[in-house]
C-alpha cells in the first residue's frame, strides 16, 4: 500500500512538473513557485533581488500570454482529469483541473501583469525600508503567493478552484495588509478585512453552490452550457444573482460593504497597496463578468440593481475621500468611488444587453467597452498613485498631508508621474480616465433611463469632486510650503522612478490612443455579449483622447473633418506660446506673505473644502447612518455569531453534530423540492 | 464647407470680441461709479501691454508654474471650436456638450494648479474656495445635461441648437443655465476666489507680465465662452418665433445676446457686495431645486 502510495506520488509529481513545462498557461506559476523556493533560503538584498526578478519575469510572460491571447483569438487551456476509483484521487481532492485563459480572464491578467511588472520594479528599492526591522522571506513568500494566486483566479474554469484561489487571495493579501505587525492599526486593519472578505466569500460559495448542485457541473463553461434549468425559474435565479452579487461586492468594495478598503489599503507597504487597488478588488469585476456573461444570462433586474449599487458607491466613497488627510487613505477611498463608476457601466451594460433590440445592444456592448476601458485605466492610475505615495513616504517617512509639502522641486519625477495620474483620475483630457468617463457619460446618457440618467448625473458631479480631492493632494505634497523638514529630501532610487514613468506613459499612450485598447476591449466584449467584435468597432470612432458613438446607436452625428488636425493646431500654438515665454527674460524673486518670506505658511489640507463639507453635510450624515445602522451591527454580529458556533463545536460536539445532521437533511429536502419544481 | 470657415471666423471674432466685451463692462461699472472709465479697447491695452513685460517667476514655484496657464488657455481655444454660431458647427459630435463643460473645468482647474504651485498660501486658499463653488456648480450643469439628454435626445450642441422648443422643462434649464454661468464666471458676490481686499487676488497673486496678461486673457474668454453658450441654448429655444434663416444673421443674433447677457451680468454684480464662502456655495446649494424640477418635468414629457 505504501509502495503504491509513494510510486504514484512520484509519479505525480513528474506529471505536474512535466505538463508545468508543456502547457505555457502554466509557466508563471511555475516560477512563482519557483521565486518562493529560491528567496526562502536567503535574507535581505538577494532575497529581493530574487522576489523582483522572478516576479518580473513572470510578469513579463503573463503580459505575453495574454496577449497572444488577446490578439490571435487563440483560446488557451489546459485540463487535466483524474478517473474516480484511481489512486490519485485519493492524494488529489479535485477530480478535474480545469484552468483556461479565455478573452475575459486574459484581459484580466494583462492588468495583472502590467500592474504586476510596476509594483515588482518598484519593490526592488522600496523593499530596503524594512531590512533589519521586518523578514524579507515572509514578504516574498507572500507577495509571490499573492501574485499567483490572483494568477490562478483568473484563469481558473473549475468552481471549486476558484474558490480556493479566491481564499488564498484573501489570506495571502490580509497577511500583506499585517505585514508591518508592530502597527496595531494595520493588525486590526487586516483582521476587518479579512472577516468581510469571508462574509462576502460565504455568499460567494453559497451562489456557485446551488449553480453547481443543480446543473451537476463543475466547471465554468459546462455550467453555462447547462444553465436552462435555472433561467427559467426566476426565484432561483434572482436568489443566486443576489448572493453572487453580495459576495462580489465586499471584494469589489460597494457601499455598504467597502469599509474593510479604506483601513486595509493605506497600512499594507505601498507596492502592495498599487496590487490591492490596482488588480485584487477587480477580481470581483472579473467574477461579475464571468458570472453574468458565461455562465448566466444577463438580467434587465439585475443589471439596474447594479447600477444602483455603483451610483450609491461612486458618491459616497468620493465624497468621503474629500475629507481625508492622509494621503493613502485618500487614494483608498477614491478606489472605493472608481469601482463605482465601474459597476455603474457594467450595470447599464447587462441592463441593455438583457434587451433583445438590436440598437440597445449595440449601446450595451459600448457600456462594457467603457466599465472594462475604466478597470484598466483605474489599474493603472491608481497603482501609479499609490507608487508615488510610497515614493514620498520612502524619502519623508509621512503621509498627513496637514504636514508635507513643497516636493515639486525636490522630486520631480515623481511630482510629475503623480500630477499626470491625478488629471487621469479627475479626467482632465487628453489623459486615459477621459476616455473611460466620457464613454461611461455618453452611454448612460443615451439609455434615457430615469435611474440610469441619475446615474450619469452623480458621475459627473463626483468627477468634479474627484478633481477637487486631487488638488488637494497635489497642493499639500508637492506644491505648498511644508511644516516638516524636507531640505535634504532626493527623488527616490531609480527602480521607483522607472516603475512609475512606465505607468505614467501608460496614462497618456492610452489617453491619447485609444485604439489600441479598444481593439482589445472590443474582442473581450465581443466575446461575453455574443455580438461581432467588428460590429462593436464599426458603431464607434476614434480620434485622439475621444471616442464617439455613430449613428445607427439612434444618433446622428457629423463629423466632416477630423479633431486630430485641430488639435495638431493647438498643440502648435501651445509649443510655440511656451518658447516664447521660456526664451523671454526671466527672474526669479522671492514669494513674500504678509510682509514676511512665505515659508513654513501652510494652508493645511484639512481647511481645504471646509464650507464645501458643511454645506452638503446631509450625504456625510446619511453615512453616519448608514454605518450605525448597517455596517457595525454587522461587523459586531459576526465575531458574536462566530463565538457562539466556535462554542458548539468545542463544548457540545455532539449537539453539534447532530445539528449538522439536521442542516444536512433539511438541505437535502429543500434540494429535492427544488429539483421535483415546486 | 462654407460652415467650417465661418465657424472659424467665429471663433476669431469671440476672441476679439471678448477683449472688446471687458472694456465695456468696465466702462458700465465706471458709469454707475459715476466715473468717466477708460476707453472701451482699454482691456485690449492691458494684455498688449502685460505681454511685452519682463516675466517674475516665485522661488518656490516649479515648471508647473509656467506651464499650466498655457495649457488651460488652449483648453479654452478648443472648447471655442466646437461651440456652434448660430448654424451646425461642421466640428461638432455626439457629445460634445458634455465635452464642453470638460474642457471649461479642465481649465480653470490647470489655472488653479498653476496659481497654487506659485507656494503662496494665499494663492491656495483662492483655490481651495474657486473649487468648492466648482464643486457646487457641477450637479447643477450635470442636472442640465440630463434634462437636454431625456427631453429633447440630445447630447451635441447643434442638436440643442437645433431641435429646442419652448416648454416648462426648457424654460427652467435657460434660468438654471444663466444662473450657473453667473456663478461660474467669477462674478461679484462670488467672486470669492479672486477677493482683492481679503486674500489679493487669490490663485492669481504671483503671476505677473505675460502669464498675467495669459491669465487674465483666459479668464475673459472663459466668460464670453459661458455667454456664446447660453446664448445657443435661448438662440435654439426662440428659433422657432423670429424664424431667422441667414447665416449671417443669426451670429450676429448671438453676439447680441452675449452683449445683452454681459451688460446685464456687469450691472447685477456691480450693485453687489461679495458673499462669504459658506454663504456662496449654500447660494449655489439653493439653485439645485430648480434643475432637478427641470429633470422631472423632463421625465414627464413636459
Amino acid at each position: 500500500m505504501i509502495m503504491e502510495l509513494l510510486s504514484s506520488i512520484t509519479f505525480f509529481t513528474s506529471t505536474l512538473i512535466r505538463t508545468f513545462l508543456t502547457q505555457n498557461i502554466m509557466w508563471p506559476t511555475f516560477l512563482f513557485t519557483l521565486g518562493i523556493l529560491l528567496s526562502l533560503p536567503f535574507k535581505r538584498e538577494k532575497c529581493n533581488f530574487i522576489l523582483s526578478l522572478f516576479s518580473l519575469i513572470s510578469c513579463i510572460l503573463i503580459i505575453y500570454l495574454s496577449l497572444r491571447v488577446l490578439l490571435t483569438g487563440k483560446i488557451l487551456y489546459f485540463e487535466y482529469v483524474i478517473y474516480r476509483g484511481s489512486i490519485y484521487s485519493r492524494i488529489f481532492p479535485f477530480s478535474k483541473v480545469s484552468l483556461i485563459m479565455d478573452q475575459l480572464s486574459a484581459y484580466f491578467t494583462l492588468i495583472l501583469g502590467i500592474v504586476g511588472f510596476a509594483s515588482s520594479l518598484y519593490s526592488f528599492h522600496y523593499m530596503t525600508r524594512f531590512y533589519g526591522r521586518l523578514s524579507l522571506r515572509l514578504f516574498s513568500f507572500l507577495y509571490l503567493m499573492f501574485l499567483m494566486s490572483m494568477y490562478l483566479v483568473l484563469i481558473s474554469n473549475d468552481v471549486l478552484l476558484f474558490i480556493v484561489f479566491w481564499e488564498l487571495t484573501t489570506v495571502s493579501s490580509m497577511l500583506l495588509v499585517a505585514y508591518e505587525r508592530e502597527s496595531e492599526v494595520a493588525r486590526r486593519a487586516s483582521i476587518k478585512y479579512f472577516v468581510l472578505a469571508n462574509a462576502g466569500a460565504i455568499c460567494i460559495i453559497m451562489g456557485l453552490g446551488i449553480l453547481v448542485l443543480l446543473t451537476n457541473a463543475t466547471s465554468f463553461t459546462e455550467i453555462g452550457q447547462k444553465i436552462d434549468i435555472i433561467s427559467e425559474n426566476k426565484l432561483l435565479y434572482y436568489t443566486v444573482a443576489m448572493l453572487l452579487t453580495i459576495g462580489f461586492s465586499v471584494k469589489a468594495a460597494q457601499v455598504p460593504l467597502h469599509s474593510w478598503l479604506p483601513d486595509a489599503h493605506p497600512e499594507a507597504p505601498c507596492n502592495v497597496s498599487a496590487l490591492l487597488s490596482g488588480v485584487m478588488i477587480k477580481l470581483a469585476i472579473y467574477g461579475l463578468y464571468r458570472i453574468i456573461f458565461t455562465v448566466l444570462q444577463p438580467d434587465i433586474y439585475w443589471g439596474l440593481a447594479l447600477a444602483v449599487l455603483g451610483m450609491t458607491t461612486l458618491t459616497f466613497g468620493t465624497m468621503m475621500a474629500l475629507i481625508q488627510t492622509d494621503s493613502k487613505k485618500l487614494l483608498a477611498y477614491h478606489s472605493v468611488g472608481q469601482m463605482g463608476y465601474i459597476v455603474l457601466a457594467l450595470g447599464t451594460g447587462v441592463h441593455l444587453l438583457a434587451q433583445s433590440s438590436i440598437e440597445a445592444r449595440t449601446l450595451g456592448c459600448i457600456a462594457l467597452i467603457a466599465s472594462l476601458y475604466h478597470t484598466l485605466n483605474h489599474a493603472i492610475f491608481k497603482g501609479l498613485l499609490f507608487l508615488t505615495a510610497g515614493s514620498v513616504l520612502y524619502r519623508t517617512n509621512s503621509r498627513n498631508l496637514n504636514l508635507l509639502g513643497g516636493l515639486a522641486r525636490a522630486m520631480p519625477i515623481t511630482f510629475i508621474t503623480a500630477l499626470i495620474a491625478s488629471l487621469s483620475i479627475s479626467g482632465i483630457p487628453p489623459f486615459n480616465g477621459f476616455v473611460s468617463k466620457w464613454t461611461i457619460y455618453v452611454s448612460t446618457l443615451s439609455t434615457l433611463h430615469p435611474l440610469l440618467t441619475l446615474g450619469a448625473v452623480l458621475a459627473i458631479f463626483i468627477s468634479a469632486v474627484t478633481t477637487a480631492s486631487f488638488v488637494k493632494y497635489i497642493t499639500s505634497i508637492f506644491l505648498s510650503q511644508p511644516r516638516i523638514e524636507v531640505k535634504d529630501v532626493s527623488e527616490s532610487p531609480w527602480s521607483m522612478g522607472a516603475s512609475m514613468i512606465m505607468l505614467s506613459l501608460l496614462c497618456i499612450l492610452l489617453g491619447v490612443y485609444p485604439l489600441a485598447p479598444l481593439s482589445i476591449i472590443s474582442s473581450v466584449v465581443g466575446y461575453v455579449s455574443y455580438i461581432n467584435p467588428e460590429c462593436i468597432m464599426s458603431s464607434i470612432i476614434l480620434y485622439p483622447s475621444i471616442v464617439l458613438l455613430k449613428p445607427g446607436v439612434g444618433i446622428t452625428t457629423s463629423m466632416s473633418i477630423t479633431i486630430t488636425a485641430l488639435l495638431l493646431l493647438i498643440l502648435t500654438l501651445t509649443t510655440l506660446l511656451a518658447f516664447s515665454f521660456i526664451y523671454k527674460p526671466m527672474r526669479i524673486t522671492a514669494t513674500w506673505f504678509c510682509g514676511v518670506l512665505a515659508r513654513n505658511v501652510k494652508y493645511t489640507a484639512k481647511s481645504y473644502y471646509t464650507e464645501f463639507e458643511q454645506s452638503y453635510r446631509l450625504m456625510y450624515s446619511l453615512r453616519k447612518v448608514l454605518y450605525e445602522k448597517i455596517v457595525n451591527p454587522l461587523m459586531r454580529a459576526y465575531p458574536t455569531v462566530t463565538r457562539r458556533y466556535d462554542k458548539i463545536q468545542w463544548e457540545y460536539a455532539f449537539s453539534f453534530i447532530l445539528a449538522l445532521y439536521a442542516l444536512s437533511i433539511i438541505l437535502m429536502l429543500l434540494f429535492i423540492r427544488v429539483m421535483l419544481g415546486w | 464647407m462654407v460652415e467650417l470657415e465661418l465657424t472659424l471666423l467665429g471663433v476669431i471674432v469671440s476672441l476679439f470680441y471678448s477683449l472688446i466685451l471687458d472694456g465695456l463692462e468696465r466702462k458700465i461699472r465706471a458709469k454707475i461709479q459715476s466715473r468717466k472709465g477708460p476707453p472701451i479697447t482699454q482691456t485690449l491695452y492691458d494684455v498688449i501691454k502685460l505681454f511685452r513685460k519682463e516675466l517674475l517667476i516665485p522661488s518656490t514655484a516649479p515648471s508647473m508654474f509656467m506651464f499650466a496657464p498655457i495649457v488651460s488657455f488652449s483648453m479654452i481655444i478648443i472648447a471655442y471650436l466646437i461651440l456652434p454660431y448660430g448654424f451646425p458647427n461642421p466640428m461638432g459630435f455626439y457629445g460634445d456638450l458634455i465635452l464642453l463643460v470638460y474642457l471649461i473645468v479642465a481649465s480653470t482647474i490647470l489655472l488653479l494648479y498653476g496659481g497654487s504651485s506659485s507656494g503662496n498660501p494665499y494663492a491656495e486658499i483662492g483655490c481651495s474656495r474657486e473649487i468648492s463653488l466648482l464643486m457646487a456648480n457641477e450637479l447643477i450643469i450635470a442636472l442640465v445635461i440630463a434634462t437636454i439628454a431625456i427631453r429633447y435626445h440630445a447630447l451635441s450642441l447643434n442638436t440643442v441648437l437645433a431641435s429646442l422648443t419652448i416648454s416648462p422643462s426648457s424654460i427652467l434649464i435657460v434660468l438654471t443655465l444663466l444662473l450657473y454661468i453667473y456663478i461660474e464666471s467669477a462674478r461679484l458676490p462670488f467672486d470669492i476666489g479672486e477677493a482683492e481686499p481679503e486674500i489679493a487676488s487669490g490663485y492669481l497673486i504671483e503671476y505677473s507680465g505675460p502669464l498675467l496678461g495669459l491669465t487674465i486673457y483666459t479668464h475673459i474668454l472663459k466668460r464670453t465662452l459661458l455667454y456664446l453658450f447660453t446664448s445657443v441654448v435661448i438662440l435654439g429655444l426662440v428659433d422657432n418665433i423670429i424664424q431667422l434663416s441667414d447665416i449671417i444673421s443669426r451670429f450676429v443674433t448671438i453676439l447680441l445676446f452675449v452683449t445683452l447677457l454681459s451688460i446685464l451680468y456687469s450691472i447685477i454684480s456691480n450693485i453687489c457686495g461679495r458673499f462669504r464662502v459658506r454663504h456662496a456655495v449654500n447660494a449655489v446649494r439653493a439653485i439645485i431645486p430648480l434643475p432637478v424640477l427641470a429633470l422631472i418635468l423632463s421625465f414627464l414629457g413636459l
